[in-house]
C-alpha cells in the first residue's frame, strides 16, 4: 500500500493520540488534597487515557501493516444507493455524500445558537428552521414560510404553555414581537 | 404469591386514565420512530423526556417504557414490507422478511412477526418480574466491586459483540469514559477537564450525549448523505397469522430466542440489536434449518425479532431493581425517574408506595407488549404512512425536538451547545468509521464505573485484586475477560456465522447501532 495512503489512514489516529497526550499532562495538574493511601480524582481519568491512547497505537499499527479487510474495519453500508439484490426491483434508500450541507446545517446551528438571547425564540427558529428545510432538500419556497411558521409556533406552545419552559424572548426590539406572539398564543 | 398481588395491583393502577394514555401515547410514538429510518427508538425517548418533566412519575416512565417496547417491534413493518429496516435491530429480518415478501407472502411474514413480538414480550416479562424480587434482594449485597464488575462486563461485552475492528470500538467507548470524567470529581471535589469554565464545572450530562449522538447527530448524517426513501404505502397491507402446528414446528427457535433475548438484556449495555443479532447467529448455526436461514423462512424473522422485544423486559428490570442502565433507551428512562428525584435502586422495592409505582411499571410491560401488537395489527396501514413524510421537514422537526428538548432539561444554552458539539463528533465519527454507540455507553456508564471503582480502592486500601477476590464481581470481571477475548475465538475458530455473504449488512458506524 503506498506510503501517502498509509499516512493518511493513521492520521485521525495521531491526532488522538497527541490529544490524548496533552489530556494526560492536564490530568497530571489536577489540584486536589491529597489524603495518604488514597487514590485521588487525577487515576481514573490517567487509567482511561492511557488505555486510549495503548487503544490508539494498536489501531495505528493495525491500519499500518495488516491487510484492509471491509469485513472487519466497519467499512458496511445498511444498503447501497439504489443497490437491487438479485435483479430486485423493491423500493430502496438512494444516498449520496453532501458534507457541505452539513457544515451549511452546523454553521446555521451555531449562528441560531450565538443570536438566540438576542433574538428570541420566535424570530430566530423561524429562519433557522427554514435554513434547515432548504438544506434537507425542501424548495417550495410558501411550503418552507407555511411549515416554518407553523414548527415555531407549535414549539413555542408546546414548551412554554404545557412544558412550563422559558424559552427566550430576546432584547429590544425583538423582545416586542416575543411578546406579541405569546399574547396570541394565550402564554403569560 | 407476594409478587403475583403487586403485579395485579400494577395492572389495576395502570387502568388510571392518566398511565393508559401516557402507554398508549408510547405505543404510537414508538411505532411511529421505529418505521422511519434513522430515527429509532432511542431517538424517540429522548426526544420524550422533556414532555415527562410536567408529568408525574408513574406515567413518565410508562410513557417511555412503551416507547421503549413498541419501538422493538414496529421496524419490522418497512423491512418486511420495503426491504428497508426501521431501525438496526430489524436488519437479521430482512433477508427473511423480504424474502417471504417476494414470494407473495407479506402477511404471512408480519404475522410471524406479531407473533414473534407478542411471545418474546410476554415470556420475558414474565421471568423478569419474577426475578424482580430475587435481584432486588440481591442487589442488597452489591458493593462497589459487584457494581464495578458488572459495569466492566457489560461494557466489554459490547465491545465484544460489536464486530467491529476492536480497538476501534474500544477507542470509542475511552473517548466516552473520558467524557464522563469532565467536571466537578463527586470525592474530592476537584476540577477536572474544566479549563476554567462553569459550564463545564457541571460536568457533561449524558443525556445530552445521547440526544446530540442518536439526534442531532443522526439528523446529520442523513442530510449529509441525502437519504430519500421512494417507498409508497402498499395497498391491502394486512397480517395472517401463522397456524398453530407451524408454530409448533419451530418451537425450538422460539423457546431458544427468547431465553437468549431476554439474558443478553440483562447484560448492561447489550440491547435489542446485539440481542437480535445473536440469536440469528445462533439459529443459523444451531437452528434445524439453519442452513436456509436467510432464503425466506419464518426462523429468520422469528428468532431476531423475538430477541430484541424480549431484551426490553430485561433491561427494564434490572434498571429498576439494581439501578443499572443497560440501554441508551434505560438510561434514558434512568434519567426520567432522576428528574422526578427517585433513584431506582433496591431500595425501590422496600417501601409499599414505591413498590406499587414499580409493579405498575412492570404491569405496562405486558399491556405494552399486547397493545403494540394490537396497533400492529389494526393500524399498518395508517402507521406505514409516516414514510411519506418528506425527509427534510422531519429532519427539521427532530432537531427542533432535540434542541430545545435540551434546552429544556435547566433551561441552559449550554446544554444545546453539548448536543450540537457531540452531534458533529458523530458526524465526524462517522466518517472515519469509528463506531458512535460504544462513546455514548462509555458517557453513560462512566459516573457509574469511576464511583464505585474509586470507593472500592478507598475501601480495600487500592487492591485491585478485590474484584476477583468477592464472589460475584469475580464471575462479571472473568465473564467481562472472556468476552474480550471472544473476537479473537471468533477469528481463530471461524466463529458464527453473522450474516450472509453478499448482502446487505449493517452499518456499524451509523449510532444506534449498539444502544438499543
Amino acid at each position: 500500500m503506498p506510503l501517502l495512503r498509509r499516512m493518511k489512514r493513521i492520521a485521525p489516529y495521531v491526532v488522538l493520540l497527541l490529544g490524548t497526550a496533552w489530556l494526560y499532562t492536564v490530568a497530571n495538574n489536577i489540584r486536589f488534597i491529597s489524603i495518604p493511601d488514597q487514590i485521588g480524582p487525577d487515576v481514573w481519568p490517567k487509567i482511561v487515557l492511557t488505555l486510549l491512547m495503548v487503544a490508539c497505537v494498536f489501531a495505528m499499527i493495525r491500519k499500518l501493516f495488516l491487510k484492509e479487510d471491509a469485513g472487519t474495519d466497519g467499512h458496511h453500508q445498511i444498503l447501497a444507493p439504489g443497490e437491487a439484490v438479485d435483479g430486485d426491483d423493491a423500493p430502496s434508500l438512494h444516498g449520496e455524500d453532501h458534507p457541505s450541507i452539513v457544515l451549511a446545517v452546523l454553521v446555521a446551528t451555531v449562528i441560531y445558537l450565538l443570536v438566540l438571547e438576542k433574538g428570541g425564540f420566535f424570530l430566530c427558529t423561524l429562519f433557522y428552521t427554514s435554513v434547515l428545510m432548504w438544506c434537507g432538500g425542501v424548495r417550495r419556497l410558501w411550503l418552507i414560510g407555511c411549515l416554518s411558521l407553523g414548527i415555531t409556533l407549535f414549539f413555542t406552545y408546546t414548551f412554554m404553555k404545557i412544558v412550563f419552559v422559558a424559552l427566550p424572548t430576546g432584547i429590544e426590539p425583538f423582545s416586542q414581537v416575543s411578546l406579541g406572539v405569546m399574547r396570541l398564543l394565550g402564554i403569560h | 404469591m407476594e409478587t403475583l398481588r403487586l403485579l395485579s395491583a400494577g395492572f389495576a393502577q395502570i387502568l388510571q386514565w392518566q398511565d393508559l394514555l401516557a402507554l398508549v401515547i408510547g405505543l404510537v410514538i414508538g411505532m411511529a420512530v421505529s418505521i422511519m429510518p434513522g430515527l429509532g427508538l432511542v431517538m424517540g425517548v429522548v426526544l420524550a423526556l422533556p414532555f415527562t418533566y410536567s408529568m408525574g412519575l408513574e406515567p413518565s416512565i410508562i410513557l417511555l417504557t412503551a416507547i421503549y417496547m413498541s419501538g422493538t417491534y414496529a421496524g419490522c413493518f418497512t423491512t418486511i414490507l420495503y426491504r428497508i429496516p426501521g431501525e438496526p435491530m430489524d436488519v437479521p429480518l430482512l433477508w427473511d422478511g423480504w424474502g417471504m415478501t417476494r414470494r407473495g407472502e407479506a402477511a404471512k411474514a408480519l404475522g410471524w412477526a406479531l407473533v414473534a413480538a407478542l411471545t418474546g414480550g410476554i415470556v420475558s416479562s414474565l421471568v423478569m418480574v419474577g426475578m424482580a424480587g430475587p435481584l432486588s434482594k440481591l442487589a442488597l449485597s452489591f458493593g462497589a466491586p459487584e457494581y464495578f464488575a458488572a459495569v466492566f462486563f457489560g461494557l466489554t461485552t459490547v465491545v465484544a459483540l460489536a464486530d467491529n475492528s476492536l480497538p476501534d470500538a474500544l477507542i470509542s467507548l475511552f473517548i466516552g469514559l473520558l467524557v464522563s470524567t469532565v467536571g466537578v470529581d463527586g470525592t474530592y471535589g476537584a476540577d477536572r477537564f474544566t479549563f476554567g469554565s462553569s459550564t463545564l464545572m457541571n460536568g457533561v450530562p449524558y443525556v445530552m450525549v445521547l440526544v446530540g449522538a442518536y439526534g442531532f447527530g443522526e439528523i446529520l448524517a442523513k442530510i449529509g448523505q441525502g437519504v430519500k426513501i421512494d417507498a409508497q404505502p402498499k395497498a391491502g397491507v394486512a397480517t395472517k397469522f401463522p397456524t398453530f402446528k407451524e408454530m409448533w414446528d419451530i418451537r425450538a427457535t422460539f423457546t431458544r430466542s427468547t431465553v437468549l433475548g431476554t439474558l443478553l438484556g440483562v447484560i448492561p449495555g447489550a440491547g435489542a440489536t446485539i440481542s437480535s443479532f445473536v440469536s440469528y447467529a445462533i439459529e443459523k448455526q444451531y437452528g434445524k434449518r439453519g442452513n436456509k436461514i436467510g432464503t425466506g423462512i419464518p426462523e429468520g424473522i422469528v428468532a431476531p425479532q423475538i430477541a430484541s422485544t424480549a431484551s426490553v423486559a430485561g433491561h427494564i428490570v434490572p434498571l429498576l431493581t439494581l439501578g443499572l442502565p443497560g440501554s441508551g433507551a434505560t438510561a434514558v428512562i434512568l434519567a426520567a425517574f432522576l428528574l422526578h428525584g427517585v433513584q431506582p435502586g433496591p431500595f425501590l422495592l422496600s417501601n409499599p408506595a414505591s413498590t406499587l409505582v414499580v409493579y405498575t411499571i412492570l404491569a405496562s410491560m405486558f399491556v405494552s407488549v399486547i397493545g403494540m401488537c394490537l396497533l400492529g395489527f389494526l393500524w399498518i396501514r395508517v402507521v406505514i404512512r409516516v414514510l411519506t413524510i418528506p425527509q427534510g421537514i422531519l429532519a427539521t422537526i427532530i432537531v427542533m425536538f432535540a434542541l430545545v428538548g435540551a434546552f429544556a432539561d435547566r433551561n441552559s444554552l449550554s446544554d444545546v451547545w453539548i448536543v450540537v458539539i457531540f452531534g458533529a463528533i458523530a458526524w465526524v465519527m462517522g466518517r472515519l468509521k469509528l463506531p458512535v454507540s460504544p462513546m455514548v455507553l462509555g458517557a453513560i456508564l462512566g459516573p457509574l464505573a469511576e464511583d464505585s471503582f474509586t470507593r472500592t480502592m478507598i475501601t480495600f486500601h487500592n487492591d485491585w485484586t478485590m474484584f476477583f477476590k468477592q464472589p460475584i464481581s469475580a464471575v462479571f470481571m472473568v465473564l467481562a475477560l472472556l468476552s474480550l477475548a471472544f473476537p479473537l475465538i471468533k477469528r481463530a475458530f471461524g466463529g458464527l456465522n453473522l450474516g450472509r455473504p453478499k448482502q446487505p449488512e449493517l452499518d456499524h458506524n451509523r449510532p444506534g447501532v449498539l444502544e438499543h
